[in-house]
């Protein structure tokens, strides 16, 4: 663990040093602002592969023991990434399609909709092929 | 600091392991998926889980691929629909519509957002004229399920107009094929027999406030001249009593009552509960006081801590449990939200826990003098002197106008939880909502900062502990109960 993470505290502060070839910055960005509750939070960055999180008590806040919780978060948001981004493709065409479907073409939407395509396309163009056929 | 074993990330399967959002709960891991599954893993689980190494020998795999979180063989149709169903709202247009027939209203409650106008005050009334464009609006929508809520003030003030509304509304339902429903929230001081038949007769339902005993109730809720508690109690139990009786083919929602937490109130949870149960009332919905709309030396005496409430709010759920576990039928509301959405994938149509939420796309409100918002927060932010909520009003604008305002698009980027930073990850995102009108006023800006919010942290707190208590078979029936036996609320 102290390999890639050191930590510095004093009464009101606690410093985190991290290793970027372990936890991506978004990561490190997020889980900063977990704790902005009760913390201000300054990142630099100190050389090409580590971070200094500086976590500065906000007044009349109460000092924590957040050193743990800081760790699992990253873990968290760390993981959390790489979820998302392993999911991104199959995400957007799930999300997608099931937008598409929640449209409700019940008898009234189909007026209001049927109202709008005819002004913005008096060739009929967006009219479904199924719908053009099967009223002649 | 106690090592974590799962800090092998590099071996996460990419081809095995689906999208999903954790969080560890006491020593277990729960997991969520974008269609709202949830699973409970142990930490042994969830690294082989993690790293694809699940054998389909174990019945954990079955249940993970059952529920979408393992890649092999995944049902994407049933996945799509289960989106879908969860997502249906979104192209419905608005349904809840909020008729403020009156500010004036007869109570002087400590915690009133309402900026009540005195009794008198009849300027502070509709007119046929405002509540008839007020109608040709609401049916000017898109919407096939249309419900109307009266409003104030204290509604029953303008009881004239609500004559009025009703009739004209239900011709327009009948002569458009619309599912109408109407809702009167009153604080029933100023029902008669006559009335009460009135609203039975045009399955007007009715929704009232009690904040629990006498002594507290009236404390919260003083009546200008006369006993509150008493006049809610009575009128309540009348009209149970009428609402019980069935009629061919209408579906009859019995009276409801809304507990609204004083910090006085968190001192008697159990007391609360018991309250309503005395009086044959087997629903509590339990909410948190919104924090703006009354002075701030008001606010000093009667609002509260996100932790305070919290306590206040589990001590009364558990209570309501073991209630329950004693063959004791009672339910509270808030919990049954939630529960709809985490155990049947179902929108109870609480618009608050929705994203986006539904302020100008599920719900609109339409003021006393035809302004119209984007639903009931943003008109009470009008009565303070802040109009930003403000989408139109019934002699100038048209239905497509509202709906097609900045504001309301504003207020719907603000609340969709996939684009605010916290709410993306959280393990709760499927279930959950925010209100960028509560995020305006208290934290001045739409998207909130959720680490600081208070509505986070109790909506969490909530949820969590649902969770935790799922855990005990006994407490996951009890809680099947509540959400079946209310499907649609």
């Amino acid at each position: 663990m102290k390999d890639f993470i050191t930590i510095k505290k004093t009464k009101k502060n606690i410093e985190f040093s991290i290793d970027l070839n372990v936890y991506e910055l978004d990561s490190i960005k997020k889980t900063c602002f977990v704790f902005t509750d009760n913390y201000h939070a300054f990142i630099k960055k100190r050389g090409k592969k580590t971070v200094l999180v500086q976590m500065m008590l906000k007044e009349n806040c109460k000092a924590k023991e957040i050193a743990g919780e800081f760790y699992d978060e990253l873990l968290s948001n760390d993981l959390r990434k790489q979820v998302i981004k392993n999911n991104k493709n199959v995400r957007e065409i799930i999300l997608s399609r099931a937008l598409y479907s929640a449209i409700d073409f019940g008898d009234k939407g189909k007026k209001k909709k049927k109202a709008k395509i005819d002004n913005d396309d008096p060739l009929g163009i967006m009219t479904p092929w199924e719908e053009k056929y099967e009223k002649k | 600091m106690k090592k974590n074993k799962n800090n092998s990330l590099k071996k996460i399967a990419k081809n095995k392991v689906s999208d999903f959002r954790y969080k560890k709960i006491g020593r277990k891991y729960l997991l969520t998926n974008l269609y709202g599954a949830y699973i409970f893993l142990t930490e042994k689980e969830f690294n082989i889980f993690l790293e694809g190494a699940l054998s389909e020998k174990d019945t954990i795999y079955w249940e993970l691929q059952r529920l979408g979180f393992i890649k092999d063989n995944i049902d994407f149709e049933n996945i799509i629909e289960k989106c879908r169903v969860k997502n249906k709202s979104l192209n419905q247009g608005p349904s809840l519509h909020i008729m403020v027939v009156t500010l004036r209203c007869n109570h002087n409650c400590v915690y009133c957002h309402a900026s009540a106008q005195n009794a008198n005050k009849s300027e502070y009334d509709m007119s046929k004229n405002t509540a008839k464009k007020s109608i040709d609006l609401i049916f000017d929508g898109p919407s096939k399920n249309i419900a109307i809520e009266f409003q104030g003030g204290e509604p029953m003030l303008n009881w004239e107009i609500i004559q009025y509304t009703v009739e004209y509304s239900k011709k327009k339902a009948k002569k458009n094929d619309i599912n109408l429903e109407l809702r009167l929230i009153s604080n029933l001081s100023l029902m008669t027999d006559e009335k009460l038949k009135y609203c039975y007769d045009n399955e007007i339902g009715i929704s009232t406030s009690l904040d629990g005993p006498e002594f507290l109730h009236n404390k919260n809720r003083t009546l200008t001249r006369g006993n509150s508690h008493k006049k809610t109690v009575e009128w309540f139990k009348k009209a149970t009593k009428l609402y019980k009786v069935s009629r061919d083919e209408v579906e009859n929602f019995l009276p409801g009552a809304i507990l609204t937490v004083s910090k006085e109130s968190l001192k008697y949870p159990k007391e609360i509960v018991d309250e309503y149960i005395s009086h044959g009332i087997n629903t509590i919905f339990i909410r948190h006081l919104n924090p703006y709309g009354f002075a701030e030396n008001a606010k000093e005496k009667i609002y509260y801590t996100a932790d305070d409430y919290i306590k206040f709010y589990l001590k009364a759920l558990d209570y309501i449990i073991e209630l329950n576990k004693k063959g004791i039928e009672m339910k509270e509301m808030m919990a049954s939200f939630m529960l709809m959405k985490i155990l049947l994938n179902e929108d109870p149509n609480y618009l608050e826990l929705r994203s986006p939420c539904g302020a100008g796309i599920g719900q609109i409100a339409y003021n006393y003098n035809g302004d119209v918002y984007t639903c009931d927060e943003g008109r009470l932010l009008s009565e303070m002197g802040d109009d930003s909520f403000k989408i139109g009003n019934v002699f100038e604008n048209k239905y497509e106008d509202l709906v097609d305002n900045d504001v309301v698009k504003s207020v719907c980027s603000a609340s969709c939880l996939d684009a605010i930073p916290h709410c993306s990850d959280c393990v709760f995102n499927p279930y959950c909502g925010v209100c960028p009108i509560y995020n305006y006023s208290v934290q001045g800006n739409l998207f909130g900062q959720m680490p600081s919010n208070d509505r986070c942290k109790i909506n969490m707190a909530i949820f969590e502990h649902l969770f935790k208590r799922m855990e005990d078979e006994e407490v996951k029936a009890i809680f099947y109960n509540w959400v079946i036996s209310d499907y649609s609320v």
